[in-house]
């Protein structure tokens, strides 16, 4: 006689709790643990040498029971801005939960400096990418550890340029399409978040 | 007598009901119903006219229960001229999806030495009223059987010219080269 795991097998299982994942344009996701909206990106966003949200990022998310890791992923669209410099598009990011940064997500993109001309061309996504640790003894947030996550808290992006008025940087731009520049919709690119919780 | 998992179902432990991912080397993935065929990629520059970009191609069948299908394409590009500029649209059985549209360049230089990933990304929204494809909505009895999603790419002119699946260095030479970069496809369904 075979085993009766052989006849019953379990279910398949491994730790993830559950995923949200959704397009900046607005929508409203709803997963386990609640229904969520995402930002509703338009157009364009310049920086300035002053920190600003970055549209389509904000999310206010609760954790499903269990969790222990949540991870967070944000893709955007880098774009250099100036029209002089070979703008490089020097910009500077970080996370910030419930409305203190992350330190440790720092990050500082741009493209290569090609010297003072108007050919300001660099232009990539990019990614915002970080796991909150709750497995923590007390909460430590400019490292994201928590020692609970149990009600909605908002994770964002901030950026800004590191210069004013060289090296600046636009976001979720499209410059070219077709052979020419864009126009209407295609001006811009729609950030997407995708956050996963797991045991 | 029918199976005892078929009387009493797992329940599901995530809201992930599939996912399919693989490179473009030809492989055959399987899915929870279905089996994929990934696409074979070789290196290949771009033209002014927009052509599928091998690998993105998948005809893809939801399974039961789908709400959201994220669609994930990373491919390796590299400036041939230039920066390289280039254009990168998301189609949905034949239809362009507007909203998933992206451009991509590396900064200017006589040296075209740029090199990145491109990311063509959506996450098709099935929980909508009506089909809107340019934003990538799409009424679930709009999707029924196989429904093709593919990636096309053009230069934004011969000035520019950019080119997939490359690499032009390697080990500190471009002797031999393009070196190929084989892109990576990821299609998961959520409920």
């Amino acid at each position: 006689m075979g085993n009766l795991t052989d006849i019953f097998p379990a279910p398949a299982s491994n730790s993830v709790l559950e995923t949200l994942i959704g397009v900046a344009d607005g929508r409203s996701v709803t997963v386990s643990s609640g229904t969520y909206t995402f930002g509703n990106v338009t157009g364009r966003q310049t920086l300035s040498t002053s920190y600003a949200n970055v549209t389509g990022s904000s999310i206010t998310y609760t954790p499903p029971a269990e969790t222990n890791f949540v991870s967070y992923k944000f893709s955007y669209k880098s774009d250099s801005h100036d029209i002089n410099y070979g703008s490089s598009g020097i910009h500077h990011l970080d996370i910030y939960l419930d409305g203190t940064r992350v330190g440790v997500t720092q990050k500082s993109v741009a493209g290569n400096y090609s010297g003072s001309h108007s050919n300001n061309h660099a232009s990539f996504t990019q990614y915002m990418e970080f796991v909150f640790d709750l497995t923590a003894s007390s909460d430590d947030i400019a490292n994201g550890k928590l020692a609970s996550w149990t009600t909605p808290k908002e994770i964002k992006v901030m950026a800004r340029d590191y210069s004013s008025p060289y090296y600046r940087a636009t976001i979720h731009t499209n410059i070219w399409r077709d052979g020419t520049g864009t126009s209407g919709e295609f001006q811009y690119t729609h950030p997407i978040i995708k956050i996963t919780s797991f045991k | 007598m029918g199976n005892f998992t078929n009387l009493f179902p797992a329940v599901s432990s995530n809201n992930v009901l599939e996912m399919i991912c693989g490179i473009g080397d030809g492989r055959t993935v399987y899915g929870v119903s279905n089996n994929y065929t990934m696409g074979t990629a070789s290196a290949i520059e771009l033209t002014t006219s927009y052509q599928d970009i091998q690998g993105s191609s998948i005809d893809y069948i939801l399974p039961d229960g789908a709400n959201y299908v994220h669609y994930e394409y990373v491919v390796k590009w590299s400036a041939r001229d230039y920066s390289g500029i280039c254009s990168w649209k998301l189609y949905f059985d034949g239809n362009e999806v507007n909203s998933a549209f992206v451009s991509n360049a590396s900064s200017y230089g006589g040296s075209n030495h740029g090199g990145h990933l491109v990311y063509v990304n959506w996450v098709f929204d099935l929980t909508v009223s009506s089909t809107d494809y340019t934003d990538g909505k799409i009424l679930k009895s709009d999707w029924t059987g196989a429904k093709n999603i593919k990636v096309t790419a053009r230069d934004y002119s011969s000035s520019y010219d950019a080119a997939a699946h490359w690499n032009t260095y390697r080990d500190g030479t471009s002797t031999g080269y393009p070196f190929l970069a084989v892109p990576l496809l990821t299609v998961t369904a959520y409920s």
